[in-house]
């Protein structure tokens, strides 16, 4: 018995189907549950044994008991890990994953309509969170969330459960997903910021609040730091790299820099600024002029730095909205493809 | 190398020339290619012309024939790939020849007029030959197990349905490629999903009743060999 290779061809948990270099079909306990179709991948090869029949007999016997006694201790002991931290997926499609101190996903919700019907194409519960994530990458690209042209994003935002602060082995984790995301992007030719952001209960709160995901919240925030202006509409509707001006600007704001604490500091500075979007409650109407944020006396305002023409679209836009909305499939879709300047 | 000059790739019937009993392994005529064997480096070019056609054509993203000038830039490329790849083992020059294929005509095209309405990425491909190699891989299995369910036939089955023994299974392969390469008999396949097994009895010695018994595993492999599943071919093949 030991470890022999193949290429997975279908998966279920820490089971697969794989197909050995021999031409061999095999159903098999995986080296790594996390493993993905088309990986080659290691598995546990059982030898052959035979038994005289009585021995046989005897001991599927002991296995019907030995499982009865499992499975009685299991309804007591066996319960799913609590979660320990939330990973938001934002493509624009937006997910959000609760996951275990085993990253194994326990919760999942799309924030919108997309975020849904991603979950629907590649469902999540109960898996790895990288298998989680590529496959639901996958699927984005399958459904042309991200595809050609360079205004792709994907945002991963760590946010903590019902404790203070997410472990920062899950942290490691997730920025090293981040990396295999750019691996599987980059082999299927679409080009996309990838982005892995972490931050603490202050963020979480603020993104429940709004509902809105953490990830654009945190976009947001490190937007307005660099002088961009941002509305609420562009917060919850637009493209995350619209939010930035541009793909290129939303790689430039050291976003995968950002430490939990760093962030939090961030929160505070610019609500001491007493910026607007941060002091209405999401139900309220947006006034049909777009009022200017009232900065701080060092920030220079965005019309004598000259305006981002995205940045122009998206206010434009704000003032013929009569209400700010939760989600709209077609105003979702209108503001991607101005995002992606289709 | 000109396309031209060379009547098989002008042709492109060459899909089994490297499955045939007399012919060298892929392995074996890259060995000889990058070893100065002129003649093992055009077989292994005319061997790979469907690969090359198919890398060719999604990259374009159109059907693409060996008189394209695309092609000509793919042939190239495969050619490079050859002189470039160091890996003894063979294992993963698909994958290398892929990714030097999909570089050079991003290239070419960059060049041509009106590229911009082409839709090229920014950047070339990451140079990951494992993780190109995964993707269209997987690709290759979500295509494979459609045409599977063509047949009825599920992975599961396969499991259930794959000799076991070492030696059934190579004949059972054997059988695979005959039947991949023969019209006639896979015509008697598609049309009714059965081995046509008196065209084939004869050939290998296996009884009519194991190859009754692996119908599903022998048609799964014969698909492999015949559809656009390199790397899966590729992987069968080391």
């Amino acid at each position: 018995m030991g470890l022999k290779k193949g290429v997975l061809m279908e998966v279920d948990g820490n089971l697969g189907i794989v197909l050995t270099r021999e031409g061999e079909f095999l159903h098999v306990r995986l080296a790594d549950p996390g493993a993905r179709i088309g990986e080659e991948v290691e598995y546990w090869e059982h030898g052959n044994l035979r038994v005289p029949r009585f021995l046989a007999v005897a001991a599927a016997a002991c296995l019907v008991l030995a499982i009865g006694v499992w499975a009685f201790l299991q309804s007591f002991a066996a319960r799913p890990g609590p979660v320990l931290a939330y990973v938001w997926l934002d493509i624009n499609p937006s997910v959000q994953l609760g996951v275990d101190r085993r990253l194994t996903v326990r919760v999942a919700e799309g924030l919108n309509r997309e975020g849904e019907n991603l979950l629907l194409k590649a469902p999540v519960q109960g898996r790895r969170l990288r298998e989680a994530l590529l496959d639901l990458v996958d699927a984005a690209v399958a459904g042309g969330y991200l595809g050609s042209g360079s205004e792709n994003a994907v945002l991963i935002t760590t946010v903590p459960g019902e404790q203070d602060g997410v472990p920062s082995e899950i942290v490691r984790n997730v920025r090293s997903i981040g990396d295999d995301i750019r691996r599987e992007l980059a082999a299927r030719h679409v080009e996309a910021v990838v982005e892995s952001i972490s931050g603490g209960r202050e963020l979480k709160q603020k993104a429940q609040e709004m509902k809105v995901s953490p990830g654009r919240i945190a976009v947001a925030l490190k937007a307005l730091a660099e002088g961009i202006q941002v509305s609420e509409e562009q917060l919850r509707e637009a493209p995350v790299t619209a939010m930035a001006g541009n793909a290129q600007r939303l790689r430039g704001l050291g976003l995968g820099n950002i430490q939990p604490l760093q962030l939090d500091e961030l929160v505070k500075q610019l609500k001491a600024n007493k910026l607007r979007f941060f002091q209405a409650p999401a139900s309220e109407q947006l006034p049909e002029k777009v009022e200017e944020p009232a900065l701080s006396p060092e920030q220079p305002r965005a019309q004598d730095k000259g305006q981002d023409k995205g940045q122009e679209k998206g206010q434009e836009k704000g003032q013929q909205k009569k209400q700010g909305s939760e989600k709209g499939e077609p105003k979702a879709a209108q503001a991607r493809k101005q995002g992606r300047g289709k | 190398m000109h396309v031209e000059d060379d009547p098989i790739i002008a042709d492109c019937s060459c899909e089994f020339i490297y499955m045939r009993e007399d012919s060298n392994s892929p392995a074996e005529l890259l060995e000889k290619a990058k070893s100065g064997d002129r003649e093992a480096r055009s077989a292994l070019i005319r061997a790979y012309m469907p690969f090359v056609l198919s890398a060719v054509s999604k990259v374009v993203g159109r059907y693409v024939t060996a008189q394209d000038d695309e092609v000509s830039v793919g042939i190239e490329a495969f050619d490079e790939a050859i002189s470039a790849y160091e890996d003894r083992k063979s294992r993963n020059f698909l994958a290398f020849a892929g990714l030097i294929i999909r570089r050079r005509l991003i290239d070419y095209l960059r060049r041509q007029p009106r590229s911009e309405e082409l839709g090229l990425p920014e950047v070339y491909p990451a140079d990951d030959v494992e993780a190109f190699e995964a993707v269209e891989r997987r690709d290759e299995i979500q295509r494979f197990k459609a045409e599977l369910s063509r047949f009825g036939i599920s992975l599961a089955d396969l499991v259930r349905d794959c000799p076991k023994h070492k030696d059934a299974r190579e004949r059972a392969k054997q059988i695979a490629r005959l039947l991949a390469m023969d019209e006639e008999a896979w015509a008697c396949v598609e049309a009714r999903g059965q081995v046509p097994i008196s065209r084939l009895e004869g050939v290998t010695g296996l009884h009519r009743k194991t190859i009754e018994r692996h119908r599903k595993y022998i048609i799964a492999i014969a698909l492999i060999y015949r559809g656009e599943y390199f790397y899966l071919r590729d992987y069968l093949e080391q």
